[in-house]
């Protein structure tokens, strides 16, 4: 459960993004779907720790996040990997943060579940960009962490990579927060879709997983609520 | 490497053509030179070899106290300490530091000073560089490393230390070349021994050949530490 209270963030010198925003995701995969700009990057920022916000609590499994360090992955949508490392050091690097020994049969075997163990020697540059994300997810899964942030992960990804990646996520088996603006994205990941519009951020709609099985539908009730 | 190696051979010409133009004891040929060369060649490896050990010894002083000063001074940027260091090393970086020879006699004598003189100019190009890269490093993936369980000391180790690598490297190199060149000044003023005391010592004995010689010598000693440095920064910087 993430819960989020009253919570308020402005960028220095631009506009205020959250204003008093309050919201509860349950466990499992939670979408949220708004046009991009409207402040879902931050709100998820927020919820990792990486932004802290200038009024407000946020409580991720009844913790604040930053006591949760190493528990929550937090996956961008470019740039999440550390160019100067090979795909394999990308991997173990949370392992290596938090001092775990044997990193190196635990990447290989996130990797083999994964399909990338012929990238490990490869940097990210010279893979793609479905591949560089299959590489964001191993290294959540290597590192066991227990919330999983995901910020628009379909979005870079060809249409081939697009399925295997919504498997991979729905198999994982973890509490999810996916950011999208795409609404068949949100369908097919099948979770609570959580409608949202701004800045600064407001919930328009909420949707139980299997409610919409259609992505015109959820498209038409996404425009009634920007109406609204 | 062939566009260096006509460039080369152009240069060589060129100089053949000029001494014959000029004929003059000052220009001798080229291929004067290079004889005299092979038959001073132990002469001029006994010189290299000290004119190296003092580059060596003064670059790495160099590199390891700008890595120290150049991370402080910028990653450290909320503290007064790291402000003040910022300051001084922007502040004494445009005086002509040769000018300090006089006063490094003084405080290390003859031997050390050559190696703090070197020191000394090469510290700020490397110095400079890392303050300047090391505050480009990626704020995100600094964040990252917070929220993945790591500390202050990883985010250097991971993210600041990796990203200023291409800086640090483009300092050294500069640093190296500026010590070739500062060498000779330094080597010239205590005629012991190296590259620069031989340079020195046979314009004043007008024996132009082995001035040549120690000069060609000395110049392929910086064409090819700059080679090794190309080839190191291509391998630590494969991801780039």
């Amino acid at each position: 459960m993430i819960r989020l209270t009253g919570v308020t963030y402005r960028y220095r010198r631009g506009p205020v993004v959250l204003q008093n925003f309050t919201a509860e995701f349950p466990p499992g995969i939670t979408v949220i779907l708004g046009p991009n700009g409207s402040g879902k990057t931050t709100l998820l920022k927020i919820t990792a720790g990486i932004l802290k916000p200038q009024s407000g609590t946020v409580e991720v499994m009844g913790r604040p996040p930053d006591e949760l360090r190493g528990k929550i992955a937090y996956i961008p949508q470019t740039g999440g990997l550390y160019p100067w490392m090979t795909v394999r050091e990308n991997i173990a690097l949370p392992l290596k943060l938090q001092r775990r020994s044997n990193t190196e049969r635990e990447v290989e075997s996130v990797a083999e579940s994964l399909g990338i163990s012929h990238l490990l020697d490869r940097y990210p540059k010279e893979i793609s960009g479905g591949e560089q994300q299959k590489t964001l997810i191993a290294r959540a899964l290597a590192f066991g962490a227990e919330v999983w942030l995901l910020d628009e992960p379909l979005s870079m990804i060809d249409i081939d990579y697009r399925r295997e990646i919504i498997q991979l996520l729905k198999k994982a088996g973890k509490s999810m927060v996916v950011i999208t603006h795409n609404v068949q994205d949100a369908v097919d990941l099948g979770g609570y879709i959580y409608i949202v519009k701004g800045p600064p951020l407001q919930l328009v709609a909420t949707a139980a997983p299997g409610q919409y099985t259609d992505a015109e539908r959820l498209a038409e009730t996404a425009r009634e609520a920007f109406k609204s | 490497m062939r566009y260096y190696l006509a460039a080369l051979a152009s240069l060589l010409v060129l100089w053949q053509i000029a001494a014959y133009v000029v004929n003059k004891p000052y220009l001798p040929p080229f291929t004067d030179v290079a004889m005299r060369a092979v038959s001073d060649h132990q002469i001029l490896l006994r010189n290299l070899t000290s004119t190296l050990a003092r580059i060596a010894a003064a670059t790495t002083l160099a590199l390891a106290a700008g890595l120290a000063c150049g991370l402080a001074a910028s990653w450290l940027t909320e503290r007064t300490s790291a402000n003040l260091l910022k300051a001084l090393i922007l502040l004494t970086y445009p005086i002509p530091h040769v000018a300090l020879l006089p006063i490094l006699l003084h405080l290390f004598g003859i031997e050390a000073s050559k190696i703090a003189l070197i020191s000394l100019i090469a510290f700020y190009p490397i110095a400079l560089s890392v303050m300047e890269w090391s505050q480009r490093y990626p704020r995100d993936l600094a964040a990252l490393i917070y929220a993945m369980g790591g500390r202050r000391r990883d985010v250097v180790r991971y993210v600041v230390l990796p990203s200023a690598l291409p800086g640090i490297v483009t300092g050294l190199k500069i640093a190296l070349n500026t010590a070739y060149s500062v060498s000779f000044i330094a080597e010239s003023l205590a005629l012991t021994d190296g590259l620069g005391a031989l340079i020195y010592d046979s314009w004043h004995r007008l024996d132009f050949l082995e001035m040549y010689a120690a000069i060609i010598t000395l110049g392929a000693a910086g064409v090819a530490t700059y080679a090794a440095m190309t080839t190191l920064e291509k391998k630590l910087i494969k991801w780039a």
